[in-house]
Formats: structure tokens, sequence, C-alpha cells
């Protein structure tokens, strides 16, 4: 499995540093943060440090649906022409519009070099029996159209709330209906998305890795994959693992939390008070992340926390810049995908089970030596992750 | 059938029909062996409901036989039953109302006898029987129609080269209405092959060529090993419907590991209970088979 750059605010130098390190394989820009008029110059910088790599711009057009919320933060969006105000209605009684829309962001991706185009849609927020979820069908049917008048390949966008992945009926008929629609999308840019991106302590999000959705999660990946169809995970991050053994060709992750972890309230301004976030580490065999600060304590405790990995070197007795913490982040990452099995998802299901399994082990030393801390959290973290395994296996009939 | 007719009386309700014989009977259709002309044909028979009650029903059966026949004229595929000379026509014999028309008359035995006879098919057998159920699947698909009642029953197997296996029957299959278990005219023979989607009460936004795929799926298993996959032995209704909806099968491999394995799993994928993890491409499932030949 591939692993990409979730790109967001404050890029500064880690993705250049991140390709010239080969961490990297490829870059999904954020539109609200890439300026039309600088995108083509920062592509082609990228360009010429790694000539394959793969660069794509999500347009982002589901925070349409706020627009006109004062608290909006919607940044360059609006600069990027395709972009206006989301009203369902308006789409019913206008159909040519999702045409126009379609077109005109792939246009625009086009004109600034992106290597591979990802074609706009709607947020489903709730449900896959929806007016959203009828409309993003219907931005899909029209992204496959307009991908075979182009020669650069097309991505769908699918992007939905991780409530709309609770019903197993209406996924599966979701998925059936895609996968035998006549002309199917070559690929598809898959986000599943949070009601609250915020932090939790090193962990992914429960909202996210609940089994349900982490097993829905990984159907989707899989039901399309056999069917031909290209799955790049946006803010995938620790889940990019799972997803790229049930058949997903990219996850992505990226140096902010809500860059790891999708959620539509990015692009509304928050009242909280907001301390910058603290520095962490992530550790494979713990499959968590940990305090920078607290990482020689850890390391002291149970060794094997360490990665052993060229960019542990940054936190030796200090915390690492943003731009090696995220280094360290992608590093650790591509080494955890190839430690399972991404052809054989027999195989690859065996491989998290041990990964998640050691990570258990290793909690369970640090518990010894009295290190409690958040201690529910990762025993329920943990066993969802299991548990989803078997979900998962149930779903795709394995 | 209700009401299956005289012979005798059938005869002199069809002029160009000069000598007829009753092969069979089933569902809603008679089958019987007809001398049209010079040739002999297969003609079928079926019963209408009197006008005064279930005027739907009557107008469905009547509308089914027609697309049926229209697919038949339609559709060019040499392993689709042919139309014979007599297209869809109504009669009335006594008080009972009956519409009729002839299919060409295939030499040979429907692919279940075959089964019941014991036997298991080889790899050569069985990937004719693929290919020709595909191709089948392929162009009614093109024309927008599904089949829909692909099983051993509606399977001949003949002695000619060229069309080892025909596939028949249409007409059962276009419109399963409601799926309800105690469906007029449905047997359990048939529910035996309808992959889970069928059961559904939402079953006509659900339907497409996968489902044929599926039946295929199962069909190729029993000749493979001779038994069905999810019922292997008789059950009532209810049994049936669950075991097709919950039941996973066992492996192809493990009944008939002389079988190449690549062709194991392609059964075993067709008969995936969730549509999108069976084959969404059949000219791409025909290519694999046709290397394996």
């Amino acid at each position: 499995m591939k692993l990409f750059a979730q790109h967001g605010y404050g890029k500064s130098d880690k993705i250049e540093s991140g390709l010239e390190e080969g961490l990297i394989d490829g870059v999904i820009f954020e539109a609200r943060y890439l300026h039309p008029d600088k995108a083509k110059d920062e592509i082609g910088c990228l360009q010429e440090i790694d000539e394959t790599v793969e660069l794509m711009i999500d347009p982002e057009y589901y925070a349409s649906a706020v627009i006109d919320s004062p608290n909006a933060q919607l940044g360059y969006l609006e600069d990027w022409g395709y972009f206006s105000p989301l009203r369902i209605i308006e789409f019913v009684t206008n159909p040519t519009r999702v045409d126009k829309i379609v077109h005109s962001s792939l246009d625009i991706q086009e004109d600034v070099g992106a290597t591979t185009l990802i074609a706009p849609s709607v947020y489903i927020s709730q449900s896959l029996d929806s007016m959203e979820s009828a409309l993003a069908l219907s931005f899909l049917r029209k992204a496959v159209s307009a991908s075979e008048k182009r020669s650069k390949k097309v991505l769908s966008t699918l992007s939905l709330n991780r409530d709309a992945l609770l019903n197993s009926k209406q996924l599966i008929e979701f998925v059936d209906a895609l996968t035998g629609m006549s002309k199917r999308p070559s690929g598809v840019y898959l986000t599943v998305g949070v009601n609250s991106s915020s932090g939790n302590n090193g962990l992914p999000s429960p909202e996210i890795f609940d089994l349900k959705v982490l097993a829905a999660w990984m159907y989707l990946n899989y039901a399309l994959s056999i069917n031909g169809i290209r799955v790049i995970n946006g803010f995938s991050d620790l889940l990019s693992p799972f997803l790229g053994v049930a058949g997903g060709d990219a996850g992505a992750t990226g140096w902010w939390s809500n860059l790891q972890c999708f959620s539509i309230d990015r692009y509304i301004r928050s009242e909280d008070i907001r301390r910058r976030p603290l520095r962490r580490y992530l550790s494979m065999k713990l499959m968590a992340r940990i305090n920078a600060r607290d990482m020689d304590a850890f390391v002291a405790l149970r060794p094997e926390i360490a990665n052993q990995l060229p960019h542990d070197r940054d936190y030796e007795e200090r915390e690492p810049d943003r731009t090696s913490e995220m280094l360290q982040t992608w590093e650790a990452l591509a080494k955890l995908l190839e430690s399972v099995d991404c052809k054989d998802v027999t195989q690859g299901i065996r491989d998290l089970s041990n990964i998640i399994e050691t990570a258990h082990k290793t909690w369970a030393g640090l518990r010894e030596r009295e290190f409690t801390q958040g201690q529910e959290s990762v025993d329920e973290y943990l066993e969802q992750l299991e548990y989803s395994l078997d979900e998962f296996q149930e779903m795709a009939e394995l | 059938m209700e009401n299956v007719p005289d012979t005798q009386k059938l005869i002199e309700s069809i002029s160009e029909v000069s000598a007829l014989e009753f092969k069979n009977e089933g569902g809603f259709k008679a089958v019987y062996t007809a001398t049209i002309g010079e040739k002999k044909e297969a003609l079928k028979l079926v019963y209408l409901p009197p006008k005064s009650d279930t005027e739907d029903k009557r107008s469905q059966l009547i509308a089914r036989l027609k697309r049926e026949s229209n697919v038949l004229k339609l559709c060019s595929n040499p392993h689709l039953v042919k139309l014979g000379a007599l297209l869809p026509r109504e009669i009335q014999i006594g008080e009972c109302n009956y519409i009729f028309y002839s299919e060409e008359l295939l030499p040979g035995r429907d692919l279940k006898s075959v089964i019941n006879d014991g036997k298991k098919a080889d790899i050569a057998e069985l990937l004719q029987l693929a290919l020709t159920c595909l191709s089948v699947i392929r162009d009614l698909w093109g024309m927008g129609y599904v089949h829909r009642d692909i099983k051993p029953a509606n399977i001949i197997c003949t002695d000619d080269p060229e069309r080892l296996f025909v596939l028949l029957d249409l007409g059962i299959a276009f419109k399963i209405h409601g799926t309800q278990l105690t469906d007029h005219g449905q047997t359990i023979g048939t529910r035996l092959y309808m992959p889970p989607e069928l059961f559904s009460p939402d079953y006509k936004k659900l339907i497409d060529f996968r489902s044929d795929i599926y039946s295929l799926g199962v069909t190729l298993f029993e000749y493979a090993t001779g038994i069905h996959p999810l019922v292997p032995r008789p059950q009532n209704d209810f049994s049936t419907v669950y075991q097709i909806i919950t039941k996973q099968p066992d492996k192809l491999e493990n009944l008939r590991d002389d079988l190449p394995l690549q062709f194991c799993r392609f059964v075993d994928r067709c008969m995936r209970k969730k549509p999108a993890l069976r084959y969404a491409e059949v000219d791409e499932i025909i290519n694999q088979l046709e290397e394996m030949l």
C-alpha cells in the first residue's frame, strides 16, 4: 500500500523532506490552503524532487455546505472557481449544475499540473439512503463520464460521515449499486469523517476505531478493489494498514490531528481555546502515539516501544521540530505497511492480528510497571481493532 | 399447470400442428413435442386464468410470454433456445383460455437429469458450461435483460459440439413478483438457484446480471460435485431460503481437489451472497476461463 501526505496548513518543508527521504509516494493537497495561482509552482517543485510522485488536489467541494456560516474557514477555496454554495434542492432542479462543477474543477486541476485528478462531490452526512447520497452518486457518474475525455486518471470523491456506515443494509446496497454501474469509476478518493475531530490523547478518534465503522471502511476498500476500482483513503493515518490489507491502494496522513482524521467541522472556526498540540511519537509496537517528552520514560520501561528507525534520533533527549515529527510518523507508518500482506487478505488479517496482539502485550507491559494512564481507552481501542477484523471478514464473506 | 387440455382437442385448436405428444409440465407451462409443417418443435402451452378474476395475473402472464418470445427473437446467441414457427397466440378450448408458442426441439437431456444420474463433470465440460452461460448472460444484459432462472433443469445437454449446452426458459425469469414464499407457480427447484437479493422485498432495484452469475455458480457447483452447495438434501421452503441467505457454501476445492484452483475460486466467487463481491465484468471472466481451456 502506498502512503500519501495529507497536506494542510503549515506545510513548511515537511512534504519536500518526506519525498527526499522516500517516505511518501504522493501528496493530496488541500485546496483550502493552496492558492490556485501558486499550485503550479508548488507541484513543479515537488516533481523536481521526485518525478514519479503522485500529486493530487482534494477539491473539497463538500465544504461548500458551510459557505454561509459566519464561522466558515474556507481559506482559498472560493478562489478555485468551481466552489459555490451547496443547496441540494438546486441540484435536483438543475442537474446540469453537477456537470459544470465537475468539469470546471477537473479543468483547473489539470491546468495547475496535478498528475491525478480528484472530482468533487458532496459529503454524505448521515445516511446512504438520502438525497445527499443520491447526489453523491450523481457526482460520481458525472466524474466517470468526464474522465473518458481526459488523459489523466480521475478519482471520484466518496466522502461520508461514519454514521452513514452504521447501517449495514444501506452500505451493502450502496456498494452493490456502485459496483454494478455499467461505467464504474477507475478510482475513488474515500474519506470517512467523524462528528468531532478533537484529539484523543495519541489514539485515533473513538468514533473511527469503532469496530462497525472500521469494518465498514475496510469493506468499502475490499468490495471496490476486487471490482478493479482503485481506493485512495484520505486521513486514514494509523488505520492505513487495515485499509491496505482490505485492498486499499493508498492511505494518507498529515501533521495535525485534523489531517489524521477527517471531520466536516474543520471548516468551521472553533470558539474553544486551543493549545498548540503536543509533539508526539508514533510507536509501532503500541499502535499509538505517545508524548515526545514521555518517550525516554516509556522506552526505559519497555525498550521495544522505540521503532529502531532513523528518525528516533530526533527524539533523543529533546523534542523534535514539527518536520521531524511528521517524518517520524511517515517512517513508522511506512514500516507498518510493509509488515502486513496487502496482496493476500487472509494473510494480511493474520498480520494485523499479530500487530494488535503485540500492542496488547506492550501496553500490558507498561501496566505492570504501574503506568496506567489512559488505559481504559487503550483497551477499548485495541479491542475494537480486533473485533473489526472479525466483523470485516464476515462482511467480506471470507 | 392447471387445466391441462385434452391432447386431441389441442391439435384441433392449432391448425399448423399435425401431431402432438405431451412431454411434461411445470409451473405454469405444459410442454409438448409437436409436428409443425415438416419439423418437430417444442410447443409450450400456458393456461390463462379467467378474465373475471385475477386480471393482473392473466395480463402479466401474457406480457411475460410475449416478452420471452421477443427476447428470443432479438437475441442471436447460439446457446439460447431459438424460437420456432409459431409465435405467441391465444386459443380457447372449452371454457379455458391458453396461450401457446413453439421453440426449437433440442435433442438431448436436461442437465438436472444428467447430474441425477451421478455425473460429475470434468474441467473441460465445466468450462464449456460456464462459457456458454456467461455468453448468454452477457448478451442478455447487453439488451437490458436478466435471465433469472439459470438452473440445471433449464439447460439442455446436446451432442452438437457447437452447441453442447443450450439455455431455455426466459419466461419464468423476467419478473419475480414479490419473491414471496408462496409465489404462484414457483417451485422449490427454482428457489434453490435464486441469489439472496431476490428474496428481498426491494429485489426489483437490486437485481442485475450478477444475479445470473450467482445462479451460474450454483449450477456449476452442482455439476462438479453432484450436490447443491447450500441445500444438499430437500428441505421446506423456509429452511431453503434461510440457507440461501445465511449459509456459506463449502469451497469447491475441498470437494474437487482435482479441478484447477483458479476455476474453483471462480465458482466460489460467483456464489458470494452480496452482488458487489461477485464478478462485475463478464468479458473479463470469459477471457480468463478461455485461457484455461
